[in-house]
């Protein structure tokens, strides 16, 4: 079920209706309404996924509860691999199997052998890499004592599946999210209202600027041996923004639908195209996952203490293995390369925190040098993004090899260009509102909260006409719902 | 919690004020390019404007002519005429069945036919029906019938043309509409035939192409089916002439014809075209 469907449009309010008209507002009560929501919202893709998401939450509930009577070292250490190598070993045979196999296959010829490679027909269970990661989060926690394992399956099994965050994240914190699950729900109407408002917020970012972006980014990387460099360049553009609203759409819809029921879910994004290193974007790019690979990879193996090698060593691993995530492909390895080689400067020079702050906080304007900083890391990131989106890393070189040439300064040569002009206008004015709410959770938080209440509705229902005006028409998945 | 429902039902119908009011002016005011989801085209290419406008004029005809532009271009009435028949062509740029069916509810008894031909064009059973809905809410009233076509295709371009469409109806800002009869090398001919200027057919190849139809509108066609037997009117199903390329481009027309005749078993499907 996609959230930018006619059955999530019907689905959502009649799950919310439900879920509030509890008597006494019984916690347990709500979290079995939550569990039955989500399995029918994860099953609707393919049920079969239902048996793989309800293995891994009876694995780990378990595992959860055996580690707290275990005080033997060895004994714990073996149950947390357990749990490590069930999640992983899914999340390997589903997402990875075929790229390995291919990539073994393809060494051995190179040796002179020949390997029989029978394939299976797998489908990747939608969302798979998230929930993994956030069942990973529980029992690494309950293990390192930071968290009492929960004994109460529903509210844990509502934990792992909570539909508004099961597909696509934010990949939350056992100890964020699980004890909301313990606690007592009562409606909040500000909570309610600020969710509808960041969910209106996150439907323009996804069908107003991602799938625009995503038709012409589509006919550029598509056709892009056939097109000149300053189309390969918009090409390269677009999708930086598909992606961005694709995804920071995505979240806000996901935070604001689980406001409407009460819990409240990390950031996952905060307005990551105006920083002024890539530092402070890896900072605020899908806080959760580079989050999640700090607390449980990244520090593990000595962080940014220890020598310079081993910095170097950890930052590439943690940048790989990031990129490797997003898929069984070459080509997000060598993305997230790419930025391990864009951070380490920062890192080596300590200069990876100098921005923590938003930038021109409480100004109206940045100054030259935030402006310049702000555009040399956009392009920094627009050029990575250029593997993350190629079919293939000879895809991407060519695509690259062709955007310096000659045609650079003639005018695009794809299909439909005063479409993509107009695109362009509704990109500016969209980056325009964000820079006004750089400072909120989201771009239009506080936009409006004092005006009377016909004003305020009306930027609302604008909005609404916007998104009705501009939507692009086909229904699309979202991109990480792939990962 | 009551007061969240309440209150955000109330902002449903504000919003949908805001919405139509925003729908009107814009698509007033706003350049096409600005209006990529709303297309309203009154007296667009196709005379679905006086064709509607002579239909509604019509008590009784012998022959109804429906389908796609194929239909509207290829069967002239005053060929029937000099055959002492009384005929009327309810064609419509790439009508799908979901238009058909809504024109015959509309029309069918007004019209009272004895014979019906459905012109079957392979296309209009493979594309999504939104161009042709446009035009009929430019071109036609808006009703009921609108509100169901608009649901079934539920796309929000025909939502944002239906609102533009009867706002406009509303403030009777059609009434001074007419259509010019001659329109870019096409002319209107009483009996709803639109003559084409005629040109040299230059002979050209088309790629290889299988009939796919689109599940979604057999439903439609068999409703199509049923509302024309139960009056006993007489229907035959054509393929409209294409030229002979065009029509051996098709890889599997026998399929199609196989399919149509399973949804009316006892018409004749002819094909007017020579491969």
């Amino acid at each position: 079920m996609l959230f930018n469907s006619i059955d999530f449009a019907l689905f959502l309010p009649i799950v919310f209706i439900c879920y509030w008209a509890i008597p006494n507002k019984q916690v347990s009560f709500q979290n079995a309404i939550l569990v039955m929501a989500s399995y029918l919202f994860y099953g609707w893709w393919d049920w079969r996924f239902l048996f793989l998401i309800g293995f891994s939450t009876l694995a780990d509930y378990s595992i959860g509860i055996l580690l707290a009577k275990q005080h033997t070292v060895l004994l714990r250490k073996l149950l947390l691999w357990t749990s490590i190598c069930l999640n992983l070993g899914l999340l390997g045979f589903f997402k990875y199997y075929h790229f390995f196999l291919e990539n073994f296959s393809t060494a051995f010829s190179f040796l002179g052998t020949k390997i029989n490679t029978s394939t299976l027909n797998i489908i990747l269970p939608v969302g798979i890499s998230f929930y993994t990661f956030q069942t990973l989060s529980y029992t690494i926690d309950v293990y390192r004592k930071k968290l009492e394992p929960t004994k109460n399956v529903i509210a844990f099994s509502a934990f792992v599946s909570f539909f508004p965050q099961l597909v696509a994240g934010p990949i939350e914190r056992a100890t964020n999210l699980l004890p909301q699950f313990h606690t007592k729900r009562i409606f909040n109407y500000s909570k309610a209202i600020d969710g509808l408002r960041q969910i209106l917020w996150g439907i323009l970012k996804k069908v107003v600027i991602a799938d625009n972006c995503a038709e012409f980014a589509n006919q550029i990387f598509n056709n892009s041996s056939e097109l000149n460099a300053s189309s390969l360049i918009l090409g390269a553009f677009f999708f930086t923004f598909q992606i961005y609203g694709d995804f920071s759409g995505y979240s806000d819809i996901v935070i604001g639908t689980s406001r409407l029921f009460g819990f409240n879910l990390m950031k996952n994004f905060a307005f990551p195209y105006f920083s002024r290193d890539v530092g402070e974007f890896w900072r605020r790019w899908h806080i959760s996952l580079s989050t999640w690979f700090r607390d449980y990879v990244y520090i593990p193996l000595g962080g940014s203490k220890g020598s310079k090698l081993q910095q170097i060593r950890n930052t590439f691993i943690i940048f790989l293995v990031s990129g490797f995530w997003h898929g069984a492909n070459w080509t997000f390895v060598i993305w997230g390369g790419l930025n391990a080689l864009y951070f380490l400067p920062l890192l080596l020079t300590k200069n990876n925190r100098n921005h923590i702050e938003i930038v021109a906080k409480n100004k109206l304007f940045p100054n030259f040098k935030e402006f310049f900083s702000i555009l040399a890391t956009f392009g920094l990131t627009v050029f990575a993004w250029i593997f993350f989106r190629a079919e293939t890393i000879s895809h991407a070189l060519k695509y690259i090899s062709g955007i310096w040439s000659p045609s650079l300064f003639k005018a695009p040569n794809f299909n439909e260009i005063p479409k993509a002009l107009v695109l362009l206008l509704i990109i500016g004015i969209f980056m325009l509102v964000e820079w006004i709410g750089r400072q909120n959770e989201y771009a239009i938080e506080k936009i409006g909260l004092t005006w009377r209440r016909p004003l305020r509705w009306s930027f609302y229902a604008l909005i609404i006409f916007v998104i009705g005006m501009f939507m692009q028409t086909e229904e699309t998945p979202f991109i990480y719902f792939q990962f | 919690m009551k007061k969240f429902i309440s209150l955000f039902f109330i902002f449903i119908l504000f919003a949908f004020f805001i919405y139509a009011s925003s729908i009107f002016l814009w698509g007033t005011f706003a350049p096409t390019s600005l209006k990529p989801n709303l297309n309203y085209r009154i007296g667009s290419k196709g005379h679905l404007f006086s064709r509607i406008q002579e239909i509604k004029k019509i008590n009784s005809v012998d022959i109804l002519f429906l389908g796609s532009s194929h239909a509207y271009r290829g069967f002239d009435p005053r060929i029937f005429t000099s055959h002492k028949l009384k005929t009327f062509n309810l064609g419509s740029s790439s009508q799908t069945p979901v238009q058909t069916l809504l024109l015959l509810k509309r029309y069918l008894d007004h019209i009272k036919p004895k014979s019906i031909v459905y012109e079957v064009y392979p296309e209009t059973f493979m594309i999504d029906g939104i161009e042709s809905s446009l035009d009929i809410i430019a071109n036609d009233k808006n009703d009921a019938l609108s509100f169901k076509m608009a649901y079934q295709l539920n796309h929000i371009k025909t939502y944002n043309t239906l609102i533009y469409g009867l706002i406009k109806n509303l403030l009777s800002a059609n009434d001074s509409f007419n259509e010019p009869v001659q329109k870019k090398g096409d002319t209107y001919v009483k009996g709803g035939f639109v003559e084409a200027e005629m040109k040299y057919y230059t002979p050209t190849s088309f790629p290889p192409k299988k009939i796919v139809i689109d599940k979604k509108h057999l439903p439609f066609f068999k409703e199509i089916i049923h509302e024309i037997k139960k009056r006993n009117i007489t229907l035959t199903l054509v393929f409209a002439p294409v030229s002979a390329s065009f029509y051996t481009s098709y890889t599997n027309t026998n399929d199609f014809d196989h399919t149509m005749s399973s949804y009316a078993p006892m018409l004749l499907i002819i094909t007017l075209t020579k491969p």
